[in-house]
């Protein structure tokens, strides 16, 4: 080996191994771990761990409140990544018209974003509970009478809205972004040839910030099924289990039952799920993406 | 072009666009406006404005919660933390880019692919891991974690960028300059 060579190995190393070294010790190792606690039996404190097999995952099968929150989980999917996508876009299309106040209406709707969601959580907590029922007494409406975060249906509509709200603004900014690079030359050759502002956006903006699309599914898809923070502070899971994600579900088999390796095989199902869910709609969106 | 009159659609969209805005903030303005009040004014209105401007819940929580202190906790970590990130991913993406093979090309893919593992499904083992290195309950120790969570999505993100960077630019500097250690240290991360 000759001296160059070995200088340029050294090098390599040296630049790549701290990243390998962090990822390996913070990702990979409680990764691997995970799978072989979820094929244990173990309360997370005793020395004593039985190897149990394929026990745990037979016994989630037969477990309802899994399927619940698996369940409540996927309702809230869809209709987060919906509406923060529509909402999203419609905010991103009307503040690229050249308004006036521009600059400042695209920074007060994503203020919200700034906020770490625990905090988001307890001053909705606040609103749901004292202002609705002020609105509810002033106006008469039934519907702000009731507290919504004690009856199931509500208690799921204000985890949307507030979530909504949080990140719309976020996904404005990414559309945004993406409308500024669609070229103005091909609107006004559109226009010249007679395409009406819809048929302009239908069928040049659109097909244009696919890309964004995919990037904001993605974001939305994931981020939804991650969701665990705004379930806790704003519901805690509750009325009777009825908002339990399946993040905060894990949580609260893992640290307040015990059930280590219980929950570290939800964990894996968990893992599985939202991988397949995430690579299936890449891949179909990637396919879908036009080249300028 | 047609689109930059402002025309009395655009004033009415605009208009529209303020009072959806103006929506949209005013739970933050609540939660300011409350933070105000006594405790009796909250429970009978949230929405009032408060009797007399004080700032002594803000004294209070600013006294209780030790905020200087937690304040501190968070700026060590986010300092620590994103400086790290930064160096550590950056320094990684810029070998894994100019020296392109077999090697770098499984490295690069194999922390990719992390993105789309769930925190919870590392969370339990990760108390574990944490346990057996040493580094719970410290602050080194967060900042390690977030370090390790942090790599994948800016190395993805440098890797993006390096590649795009004209390799000409590069070599002209390197042969002036202290080879590739002092390139990437002293040019590279300029841009």
């Amino acid at each position: 080996m000759t001296r160059t060579k070995l200088r340029r190995i050294v090098t390599y190393a040296a630049f790549v191994s701290p990243a390998l070294l962090f990822f390996a010790l913070i990702i990979l190792t409680p990764f691997l771990r995970a799978i072989l606690y979820s094929l244990q039996d173990w309360n997370g404190i005793s020395s004593h761990i039985r190897w149990a097999g394929l026990d745990n995952y037979r016994k989630i099968m037969s477990d309802g409140p899994f399927f619940k929150s698996l369940w409540f989980t996927v309702k809230y999917v869809v209709a987060t990544t919906i509406l923060v996508n529509a909402i999203g876009l419609m905010l991103a299309l009307l503040l690229n018209l050249g308004l006036k106040t521009q600059n400042v209406l695209r920074t007060a709707f994503f203020l919200p974003y700034v906020i770490g969601t625990i905090i988001i959580g307890f001053i909705w907590q606040f609103i749901i509970t004292q202002l609705f029922k002020e609105i509810g007494a002033g106006t008469g409406w039934a519907l702000f009478a009731k507290n919504w975060l004690s009856i199931p249906g509500y208690a799921f509509w204000s985890l949307v809205i507030v979530a909504v709200w949080h990140s719309a603004g976020y996904f404005m900014v990414i559309y945004l972004a993406a409308l500024q690079g669609v070229p103005k030359d091909m609107l006004e050759a559109a226009e010249i040839d007679g395409a009406g502002r819809w048929k302009q956006l239908w069928h040049i903006v659109l097909p244009l910030i696919r890309p964004a699309m995919t990037i904001n599914l993605f974001l939305a898809i994931s981020n939804g099924f991650k969701g665990f923070d705004l379930n806790f502070a704003l519901t805690k899971g509750g009325p009777f289990g009825s908002t339990e994600s399946l993040a905060l579900h894990i949580y609260l088999d893992a640290f307040t039952k015990n059930l280590f390796t219980y929950a570290s095989a939800k964990a894996v199902l968990f893992f599985v799920v939202l991988s397949a869910v995430t690579l299936v709609q890449v891949a179909v969106m990637k396919r879908r993406e036009v080249e300028l | 072009m047609r689109q930059n009159k402002y025309s009395a659609g655009k004033l009415t969209v605009e208009i529209v666009m303020i009072l959806l805005a103006v929506a949209f903030f005013f739970p933050l303005y609540l939660t300011f406006v409350n933070g105000m009040k006594t405790y009796n004014e909250v429970i009978t209105s949230t929405v009032a404005l408060p009797h007399a401007i004080q700032f002594k819940n803000f004294a209070t929580v600013w006294k209780q919660l030790n905020f200087a202190g937690v304040f501190m906790n968070s700026l060590i970590i986010t300092v620590a933390s994103v400086a790290g990130i930064l160096i550590i991913s950056s320094a990684a993406a810029y070998q894994l880019v100019r020296t392109p093979g077999r090697v770098s090309q499984i490295i690069f893919m194999m922390i990719l692919s992390s993105l789309v593992i769930p925190f919870q499904t590392m969370m339990v083992p990760l108390v574990k891991v944490a346990k057996d290195l040493h580094i719970i309950n410290t602050l080194y120790g967060i900042i390690m974690m977030y370090w390790g969570f942090g790599i994948p999505m800016a190395l993805f993100l440098f890797h993006g960028f390096i590649k795009s960077i004209p390799r000409e630019l590069e070599e002209a500097r390197i042969s002036t300059a202290a080879g590739r250690p002092g390139y990437f240290s002293g040019y590279c991360c300029r841009f």
